[in-house]
């Protein structure tokens, strides 16, 4: 049986990368005592697969990852026995059934959503104006140094929402394996056209949510459709 | 949720911030409000080193089972860190609170091995505290250093106040307490000091002089208060069954270098090997109960959800009830997918099956500790192991499926000749000779037998048999080095023997540090002002600072460190009782000379001093 896990990270756990919360979350589940399945071998490993690496620094209210069980028993408890295992700024969001055939939270990701906090002072004033010049340009090309010469992207390709809301902007981007786009690459390019060069310590990236396609293409969240069990 | 020290930009732009962090799981919070004593615990290396260590731990969980006081933790900022803090005038801080380290009322830093003696100075100076102990002020936080090297703190003594000298699960309630009584009571640091001075462990090196005569030895050392005590005795708990134990450790979250659990057996060892010095430090030997350790592992195992888990102890072979326990962690551990790694194990039937049972054959080695490569050399260092126990228990591990044996050998160990040089290769050869003679070619699966063998350079260490001995000059260990090379090159099966070696530098300033005396405080501190930081990493250590710092101080390295000691020396350490009498070494001292073995404390009480304790399990009137 496989279960989809949605949990948070607020606070100094965003300086923890992907690997080591890796290994902090397989600790939390063996603390919990869930059920989960290991593999064979001389030193088996739990079958687990995280949805999108978060990067250093960003913080995020919707984070999955999927993990087999050999048992649904007691279920209904999973997702508060994680919790008690948490550290400060990480909280277990739900505990959800994944239906057998479904694609692993990795394969799944299409789309995330984001919302950013300014802090630099100056670039406050411009974070009306650089979403409006966004939306109204008909391409916003990217350049990425590659070990094959210079990568040219249309942002705007890849941009499926952007907005303003409370000060704060807020986007929906690709986040496929093959074509995700960075938060900070999308800041850069909003902020280029009034000569403000940012520092990726000058605002905060807060993950709003990690999609998949649905039959139509558009963004749902990953665990969009599944029964909640905890 | 806490507030960090460090600004986002800093820790965006610097190697691992989860060091600079804290917030990590087990780590203890506390309402500042409701704490008399703040207690900030250092290990002067960097973070993924000193959460290695099961000390801290002990202390961490003893400390914050104190409902007055609150332990936090503090380690070397890395070299990056280091510059920007210099730079921006940022001063060192506690991991929990993040709130700086000269704000706390302790500050207690763990001496695990001696090069890290400048990265002592590079905490104190972060944190704006002075290194003169005599130049402080109750600004500052009484700076107290503990573990092996306080064994003999001299080197470093201008720069604690105190030292806590022994096992620190006994006295530190009682420090505590008289340090919240003369707060107080409004008493001066040095009264303070005073005071502390008094405790049974607690050294204060500001209470003691030292005369020296005019070749530089000791005269006299002695209290300058007649109600301090001439000696210091180590502490040592009594019922290591009944004592703090952390079972629920800190987790970090990036990986440690021991990134495991551990259980610690027991402390002390039967053995007396000559030159080693944690043999003698940790007597009366005492053992943990089979019952307690199964619990303690049971409730690390719930409290953690960790991959693996480590027996520590000297000699784990000589565990009163090592089968079972292994027997029961094999079952615990089985069925919570646990990894057990285990300690070095004496070779035998028992030991193999245990090692099969959690092994993978195919990819460990065999790790025998010869130490030296002849009978003789053998006997002089008083180590038990045999050329005939090395190769029957290699012979019954290639049968079991082994190929890979390591082996670590000491250079420059008293009296040695060219002959136990030699013998090292000779020894790996015989070992690779009972591989090709046990296992037949078509079992070999195109697999060949590897053999490691490994020297390090012998330094005496003070507590020690070979505390008189001199110890050897670069250029005898580099020679050493080289027929070694040699000896193991002219071996028939030299292309099955890998031979490793470091490099004699630091072993140099080591053997300085190890039997240094408040002369060399000043050496450390120059190396330090030139810019010595992080000495035991090979990137970081810079030995012409060190040998013009000895020079500026006109100060002879050789004085330390090659010189042969009169049996009547007074030494800087003389003034620490550990229970095991100089008399005693000196009697093993001779016994070396004479390559007289001597038995091991099971066999037949050595009258060593221990057990004047009390509590020693082998020692006659022991519990």
């Amino acid at each position: 049986m496989k279960l989809r896990v949605r949990f948070s990270k607020f606070g100094p756990v965003k300086f923890i990368g992907h690997l080591d919360i890796m290994r902090f979350v397989q600790k939390a589940i063996k603390a919990a005592k869930i059920p989960v399945k290991y593999s064979e071998g001389f030193s088996p490993h739990q079958i687990l697969s995280f949805a999108a690496p978060l990067g250093v620094g960003v913080e995020s209210e919707s984070e999955y990852f999927d993990m087999e069980v050999t048992s649904l028993d007691g279920c209904e408890l999973f997702k508060g026995d994680l919790d008690a295992q948490m550290c400060e700024g990480m909280s277990i969001l739900g505990v959800y059934l994944l239906p057998e055939k479904s694609k692993n939270a990795m394969a799944s990701v299409a789309f995330a959503s984001y919302r950013i906090v300014m802090h630099r002072e100056d670039a406050k004033e411009y974070i009306g104006k650089a979403v409006e010049t966004f939306k109204n340009s008909e391409h916003v090309l990217s350049y990425k140094e590659t070990k094959s010469g210079v990568q040219e992207r249309d942002l705007k390709e890849a941009v499926l929402e952007i907005g303003v809301n409370s000060k704060e902007i807020y986007f929906t981007v690709d986040a496929s394996s093959g074509g995700n786009l960075k938060p900070a690459t999308l800041m850069n390019a909003l902020f280029k056209p009034f000569g403000i060069e940012l520092k990726p310590w000058d605002y905060q990236i807060i993950r709003t949510e990690v999609c998949r396609a649905d039959e139509q293409g558009e963004p749902v969240p990953l665990i969009y459709g599944l029964e909640q069990l905890s | 949720m806490r507030k960090l020290a460090l600004p986002d930009e800093i820790l965006l732009q610097i190697d691992k911030p989860a060091r600079y962090i804290g917030g990590e799981k087990n780590s203890v919070m506390k309402d500042k409000s409701l704490i008399d004593v703040r207690f900030v615990m250092c290990f002067p290396d960097l973070y993924e080193i000193g959460m290695s260590h099961l000390g801290i731990q002990i202390l961490y969980d003893m400390f914050n089972s104190f409902e007055d006081t609150w332990c936090e933790r503090v380690y070397s900022p890395g070299t990056d860190l280091d510059a920007i803090m210099r730079e921006r005038e940022i001063p060192l801080f506690a991991l929990e609170s993040q709130d700086p380290v000269k704000s706390f009322d302790f500050l207690g830093i763990t001496l695990q091995y001696e090069m890290c003696y400048t990265n002592i100075l590079q905490i104190l100076d972060l944190s704006k505290i002075p290194f003169d102990a005599g130049k402080r002020t109750w600004d500052d936080p009484i700076v107290i250093g503990g573990g092996p090297c306080s064994y003999n703190p001299e080197p470093i003594a201008k720069f604690f106040d105190l030292f806590y000298i022994g096992e620190g699960e006994t006295r530190y309630r009682e420090l505590l307490d008289l340090y919240k009584k003369d707060r107080a009571a409004g008493v001066s640091r040095e009264e303070f000091l005073h005071h502390a001075g008094q405790l049974p462990g607690i050294y204060a090196p500001s209470l003691y002089n030292v005369k020296y005569k005019e070749n530089g030895l000791i005269e006299s050392f002695h209290p300058i208060f007649d109600d301090v005590p001439k000696t210091v005795r180590k502490e040592v708990v009594e019922d290591l069954s009944k004592t703090y134990y952390p079972t629920r450790p800190v987790l970090p979250f990036i990986k440690a270098t021991q990134d495991r659990l551990v259980l610690e057996i027991m402390r002390g060892c039967i053995r007396g090997c000559r030159f080693c010095q944690a043999g003698q430090l940790y007597r009366p030997i005492r053992e943990r109960s089979l019952e307690v350790l199964k619990q303690y592992a049971k409730e690390l195992i719930a409290n953690t959800g960790h991959e693996e888990i480590c027996l520590s102890s000297l000699s784990s072979s000589d565990y009163s009830h090592l089968q079972e326990l292994l027997l029961f962690l094999i079952d615990e551990c089985d069925a919570n997918k646990i990894n057990i790694s285990l300690p070095s194990l004496r070779i035998d039937q028992f030991s193999l099956d245990v090692m099969n049972k959690v092994q993978d054959v195919k990819k460990t080695s065999l790790t025998f500790a010869p130490e030296a490569g002849t009978q003789r050399l053998r006997n002089v260092i008083n180590k038990g192991l045999t050329e005939d126990d090395i190769l029957s228990g290699s012979k019954m591990a290639f049968e079991g499926g082994w190929n890979k044996v390591k082996l670590y050998f000491m250079l420059g160990l008293p009296t040695e000749t060219e002959e136990d040089i030699k013998g090292i290769g000779k020894l790996c050869n015989e070992i690779a000779k009972v591989y090709f003679d046990t296992v037949p070619k078509e079992k070999r699966n195109g697999q060949k037998i590897q053999i490691t063998a490994s020297t390090s350079f012998f330094i005496p260490k003070p507590f020690t048999a070979f505390q008189w001995a001199p110890m050897n000059t670069q250029e005898e260990f580099r020679e050493k080095a080289y027929q070694t090379r040699c000896g193991i090159l002219e071996t028939l099966n030299q292309r099955s023997i890998k031979y490793n070696w470091h490099d004699t530098d630091v072993s140099v300033l080591e053997g300085v540090f190890a039997r240094g005396d408040r002369k060399i405080a000043e050496v450390i501190e120059k190396a330090y002002e030139k810019g010595c930081i992080f000495d035991a990493w090979n990137e970081t250590f810079h030995y012409d600072k060190w040998l013009e710092s000895f020079d500026e101080c006109g100060l002879s390295i050789d004085f330390y460190t090659t010189r042969t000691r009169e049996d009547d020396e007074v030494f800087p350490w003389d003034f620490i009782d550990i229970g095991v009498t100089k008399a005693f070494l000196l009697r093993e001292w001779k016994n070396a000379l004479n390559e007289k073995v001597t038995a091991n404390c099971r066999a037949q009480c050595q009258g060593c001093g221990a057990a004047s304790y009390g509590v020693g399990f082998y020692c006659p009137g022991g519990k």
